[in-house]
């Protein structure tokens, strides 16, 4: 409770939201039975638009005396909770006579003798306690009780835990996170059972009061970077937190840059991963998306499942994911500096053939390029949002008509409609989606470049990137590593993905205290006899 | 310091201000002054840059944590030692621009013959100047990277051209008279310009120990790679053809013939773009930092704002080829004078005076 | 500090426009060019001169990117005084530019390489950055504009049917084939001879009828089949081919026998006194491609040395021969001994001293043929 506090200090006064009229700090209590009317006429006023707030009386142990209170949000509780742990023991109550009925024993008395509850917790103050009930508990007000007794009675409709659908394994687990933070976090500590592991809880955002937590593994992550985290994030001052990506855009490094600085996940696997490596994890009520900081850029290159194959299916899918990353950030820009500037790069038959087909048609390369480009943006954002039914005929429509018909009437060549096709391929290679995102932005950049001046603008676009890359760092850990600063230790998992058994430190390129990650026993037993 | 780069980051950038634009003249200079013996040139062009190092070193290592502008401060007094940092930052300016100077005469003749000389300098430059506003730390982090990179294809095309060498190019050894060596030896050190800049990066090292160890292997990479190049132009070209061309190693790689890329030479010059804009962006970073520290401008970016008119303005002024090249000559000849004369000098003036180590006055 | 910022936005803004919207300076359509593939150098006649002071005519091969034109390939013939001239005025011919970076093969005329430095030539393409260092060259039996135009039966044009004949000729027979680099390095680092290969057209096919040796960049004589053969093998060009030869056995001639193989050539470079010795041992290794008669021999074994002899003593005596006329009529290094003399000798060298040193030295022949199989046959 006591952190609750603190974190609500943390936040702008809530003085200013509309349904406190008679705001003041602190009231001075004056007789308890004087305390249950005001604040019970206080609480009818303040709640009377709302029609999903329920004021249930009751009389506690079946005494007239004790007039009590029940306030709570209809739809965000268990209704089977609240009446058989809360309502029934308390109308049920016995032993009230021997206490008395005002003070602190009245109060430890209903609180462990009479609610059922898996927790329960006292509140002085009026406005936080109004806060606790809009969080979705139901809070008691008694007469002779000066304050609030607040329980939790959580329900409510929640997401059935399901695969999701970006990040889909055939081999890991394919349980995904939901909306609700608690089940979250419980899904993580199933992977860890480590004690260490530590979850740090805080509220941000003045009206959505949204429950941030910060998860990392005491004595292996870094301390100064989980300070500098929670620094940020407290630093947040905004109304609402509707997502992840709010936070993600309010604690990166570098909001300019087109590079996601933030890994984000929806696997609970993933991100035990991640945690096991030293890292924290941010977790966010309301969105399945979890993330990991700090971040590496060869991270985006990598997916879980290359770890649970194979390690020869791994290095090879690497190879590929980084031959593809290239190809889709580079291929048009190439194309269009061989056809438009340097023909004589061109092997001489297939300069013939480009020739002829450019012949009949009317742009320039870099007007087709980009038309196409358009056109494929135009079906990617239009694909996202038709019903599946019609995307698929949708799909055909465009993908083979459209393009036939195009070279047909010459408004492209089939050459460039190839190009375009291979990039757009090779751009959703890359197992997390947000990278996928930076690399259009890129290659329309290296368009731009090439189409004015040729492959020297395409190496100088090249080396500006390269730069920015270098330049980025994600909490104070060189975005590049390691490559830039070269770890050759890092580079059994950065480059290739080298044997499992071969991972017996933790990578350099993530601070962290703790170094040894298992025991190579291959070495000492020879071949794996078991 | 605030900012520190590893050792290995130091060796790159030293290996990375020397292997700009020499290598592609670098045959065709050794030929022409001993003929066959050119790699024994390329060797012997590295003493003098050799001896730079070990004084420079010792130097800054008898002033940790001092900078070169704070060096020359404290040693020759408050004006001369301006002056001497002035002297350093004029070869840095006038290096920069002779390299980028260089460098788009070679990108004029290969890929964009057209586009007017002031707009290549001006883009080549913009990067160049990204790269240095970002730092010392950036600037080893991508020295270092853009080595690993761009080293591979260098040896690719090996195979392509070994079938044409012949060692015979080479034979007979040790032909000519001393003082044609001690001349070629004097010319290849221009090839090397770019070692004196150790000076500069030095007090900026992590672990001080490893500064020398570093610089000397950096000097002896940059002499294999010269050696590499100078010995297949030689084998394949023979020494007086070498002579004939203006860029013999580039003319090296349209020699051989490959079944997908037919020209190899188009592709090597984009991957030389990135190594040669590198000791553009190092000797400019060092123009930069000195001025920085010796005004105690706060932000790096305004000093490398204000520099850019003035090296884009040098580098133009040539206004063909050849002077394009003498300006590359007088800036190497500049280089072998400064980088032995000042810390020689330096470390004179350094045993009179004595130690001096940097404690709290001098914090950038 | 907010103003500053917007300042340098501006200039930054001002730059950038100016910079991109002023124009692609370079850029080109890539159908908007014309591609000469071939390239053929000739003098020229007085009723193909377009000027009177004209003396070259460089014919160009190339391929033709519309659709609905006659020919798929086109020869064009200029005339000038220089070669850059011609290229100005060829200029003149076509709506679209020229570049010369895709040229895959050089023809010159045998009238013209007789009497003209093939280094001056070629300077243009050497000088041109783009146009690659391996072009092959050859030499043509008459005019080269005509062996562009020549009509060929089983190719699209004759500018592909020499790029080929060109590509693989030393895979199939020990002829030579010399690139543009090659040349200029035998010129001036080797002052030796390049060796260029001849062709000529007939009936519709064109083929390669010997070799040209160039003295000083000029053409001196052409070579038939089976002293081209001797050549290559005695400068050492790798390449396989097939001799054909009788093996002879106690001066009787018992069998007629192809072989088919690689050569490959060692120089031995001994200096007596002021006389050099050069001994030249070339190896030849291959298989025994085929027997004229049909009987199998009692102990094959001895047959195959047998042959190998006789090849031996066949290869050798047609070496002499040829480097004979070589000491005696040519007097200039057509064996490409200039390198290996340079390499051995501490004195700088002119083209004089290495003729001079090439007619009075010793040079002896040694030939060793290694058979390895005989095929499936016995």
């Amino acid at each position: 409770m006591k952190k609750y506090r603190i974190a609500l200090k943390a936040v702008k006064p809530m003085s200013t939201i509309k349904f406190r009229n008679k705001a003041s700090d602190g009231e001075k209590n004056a007789d308890s039975a004087d305390f249950f009317d005001r604040t019970a006429d206080r609480l009818r006023k303040d709640l009377s638009g709302n029609a999903d707030v329920i004021i249930r009386e009751l009389f506690i142990g079946g005494n007239e005396n004790l007039d009590a209170l029940i306030v709570y949000l209809i739809g965000n509780i268990d209704k089977k909770m609240l009446n058989d742990n809360v309502i029934k023991p308390l109308m049920t109550c016995s032993g009230l006579e021997n206490i008395g009925l005002s003070g602190e024993g009245l109060k430890e008395h209903i609180a462990k003798k009479c609610l059922q509850t898996g927790s329960v917790k006292y509140q002085k103050d009026y406005k936080a306690a109004l806060q606790d009930m809009f969080s979705g508990e139901g809070i008691l007000l008694a007469k002779g009780i000066e304050g609030f007794i607040i329980f939790a009675v959580d329900g409510g409709q929640k997401r059935q835990i399901s695969e999701p659908e970006t990040e889909k394994r055939i081999r890991g687990t394919k349980e995904g996170f939901i909306e609700d933070i608690w089940v979250n976090i419980g899904m993580i500590r199933e992977f860890i059972k480590d004690p260490m592991l530590k979850i740090e809880m805080l509220k941000i955002g003045q009206r959505s009061q949204t429950d941030v937590a910060i998860a990392y593994i005491n004595g292996l992550a870094d301390s100064k970077i989980v300070d500098e985290v929670k620094k940020r994030i407290k630093k947040i001052n905004i109304d609402a937190i509707l997502s992840s990506g709010y936070v993600e855009q309010y604690i990166e490094d570098n909001p300019w840059s087109v590079f996601p600085q933030l890994l984000g996940t929806e696997k609970p696997d993933k991100a035990a991963a991640n945690l096991l490596e030293g890292k924290l994890l941010i977790i966010i009520d309301r969105t399945p998306y979890v993330f990991s900081a700090p971040t590496l850029f060869v991270e985006f290159f990598q997916a879980t499942e290359d770890y649970y194959e194979k390690f020869h299916v791994g290095i090879i899918s690497r190879i590929i994911r980084l031959i593809a990353f290239l190809i889709a950030v580079l291929g048009t820009s190439i194309y269009i500096a061989l056809t438009s500037f340097h023909p004589e790069l061109i092997p001489s038959e297939l300069l013939i053939s480009f020739a002829r087909l450019r012949k009949k048609v009317p742009f320039p390369p870099v007007i087709e390029a980009l038309i196409m480009e358009f056109i494929v943006e135009v079906l990617r954002e239009a694909g996202i949002r038709l019903p599946t039914s019609v995307a698929g005929t949708l799909g055909i429509v465009g993908g083979i008509i459209l393009g036939d018909a195009a070279i047909r009437s010459n408004l492209v060549s089939p050459a460039m409609i190839v190009v375009i096709a291979i990039t757009t391929v090779c751009n959703f290679v890359l197992p997390n989606y947000s990278m996928t995102l930076s690399m259009r932005l890129l290659k329309f950049f290296l368009i731009l470049l090439s189409a004015t001046f040729g492959a020297y603008g395409i190496a100088l676009g090249l080396i500006v990137i390269v730069t920015h890359l270098a330049k980025l760092e994600s909490f104070s850990v060189p975005y590049l590593s390691p490559y830039a600063p070269f770890r050759l230790r890092d580079m059994k998992d950065a480059l290739l993905r080298l044997p499992l058994w071969m991972y017996v430190k933790r990578p350099v390129s993530i601070p962290h205290i703790d170094d040894k990650r298992a025991v190579n026993n291959r070495k000492k037993s020879g071949t794996g006899e078991n | 310091m605030s900012y520190t780069i590893t050792s290995k980051q130091l060796l790159f950038t030293l290996i990375s201000s020397m292997l700009g634009v020499g290598i592609l003249s670098l045959p065709r200079v050794t030929a022409e002054a001993v003929g066959q013996d050119a790699w024994l040139a390329v060797i012997l062009g590295g003493i003098i840059p050799f001896v730079s190092i070990w004084l420079s070193n010792k130097v800054v290592s008898r002033h940790p944590g001092l900078s070169f502008a704070a060096i020359t401060e404290m040693l020759a007094g408050k004006w001369a030692g301006k002056l001497l940092s002035a002297a350093f930052v004029i070869y840095s300016i006038i290096a920069s621009a002779a390299i980028l100077r260089v460098f788009t005469e070679v990108i004029t003749m290969f890929l964009l013959p057209r586009t007017p000389i002031l707009v290549k300098i001006m883009l080549g430059l913009a990067v160049s100047a990204y790269m240095t506003s970002s730092g010392i730390k950036v600037l080893g982090r991508l020295n270092e990277f853009l080595f690993y990179v761009l080293l591979p294809p260098l040896f690719l095309s090996i195979p392509a051209v070994v079938k044409f060498a012949d060692l015979h190019y080479l034979m007979p050894v040790l032909n000519n008279s001393l003082t044609d060596y001690s001349k070629a030896a004097f010319t290849t050190g221009f090839a090397y310009s770019g070692f004196e800049t150790i000076i500069v990066f030095a007090p900026y090292v992590l672990k001080k120990k490893e500064t020398l160890k570093a610089a000397v292997m950096a000097l002896i990479i940059t002499i294999t790679i010269y050696l590499y190049a100078v010995i297949t132009t030689i084998t394949v070209f023979g020494s007086e053809l070498t002579q004939m061309f203006t860029w013999p190693a580039l003319r090296l790689l349209s020699v051989s013939e490959i079944p997908v890329l037919e020209r190899m030479e188009f592709v090597a010059i984009i991957a030389w773009i990135g190594v040669a804009i590198r000791p553009a962006s190092n000797q400019y970073f060092c123009a930069g930092l000195i001025i920085k520290d010796v005004f105690g401008i706060k932000s790096l970016s305004k000093v490398v704002a204000l520099l850019y008119p003035i090296i884009a303005a040098i580098a133009w002024y040539p206004k063909n080829i050849s002077i394009a090249i003498r300006l590359s000559d007088f800036v190497g000849m500049y280089s072998l004078i400064l980088g032995t004369a000042l810390p020689l000098l330096l470390l004179g003036l350094s045993l009179i005076r004595g130690k001096g180590r940097a404690r709290d006055e001098k914090n950038t | 500090m907010k103003k500053t910022h917007r300042y340098i936005l501006l200039f930054l803004a001002i730059i950038i426009n100016a910079l991109f919207l002023s124009g692609c300076w370079d850029q080109r359509e890539l159908d908007e060019l014309v591609v000469p593939f071939i390239i053929g150098y000739d003098y020229a006649n007085e009723e193909e001169k377009e000027q009177p002071d004209d003396r070259y005519l460089i014919s160009a091969g190339f391929p033709v990117f519309y659709e609905d034109t006659l020919k798929k390939y086109h020869v064009d013939i200029t005339s000038g005084s220089l070669d850059g001239e011609v290229i100005n005025r060829r200029n003149t011919h076509f709506g679209e530019q020229i570049i010369q970076g895709q040229l895959q093969i050089v023809v010159l005329g045998e009238e013209l390489i007789s009497n003209e430095n093939i280094m001056e030539l070629t300077d243009i393409l050497s000088r041109n950055p783009a146009v690659k260092g391996a072009i092959p060259m050859a030499v043509s039996a008459g005019r080269a504009a005509d062996m562009l135009n020549a009509p060929v039966k089983q190719y699209p044009n004759p500018g592909i049917y020499i790029q080929m004949l060109i590509k693989n000729i030393r895979r199939t027979n020990f002829f030579p084939t010399c690139s543009l680099f090659e040349s200029n390095r035998h010129i001036i680092s080797n002052h030796t001879a390049p060796l260029l290969p001849y062709i000529v057209q007939k009936d519709g096919n064109i083929m390669f009828a010997g070799s040209c040796l160039l003295n000083e960049g000029k053409r001196i004589e052409h070579l038939d089949r089976e002293e081209t053969e001797i050549a290559v093998m005695l400068r050492g060009i790798r390449s396989r081919g097939m001799i054909t030869f009788d093996v002879i056995e106690d001066n009787k001639i018992i069998d007629q026998v192809t072989f088919e193989g690689m050569n490959k050539r060692k120089v031995d470079v001994k200096k007596d006194g002021d006389r050099y010795i050069f001994n030249i041992l070339i190896k030849l290794s291959g298989r025994l491609f085929e027997r004229k008669k049909n009987e199998p021999v009692i102990d094959h074994k001895d047959f195959i040395k047998l042959s190998q002899k006789s090849l031996e003593d066949l290869i050798r005596k047609r070496a002499e021969d040829f480097v004979a006329k070589v000491q005696e009529e040519y007097g200039f290094d057509a064996l490409e001994l200039g390198m290996e003399i340079k390499g051995h000798s501490r004195e700088k060298l002119s083209k004089e001293d290495i003729d001079k040193i090439i007619q009075e030295s010793e040079i002896n022949v040694e030939v060793k043929v290694q058979i390895e199989n005989a095929g499936g046959k016995i």
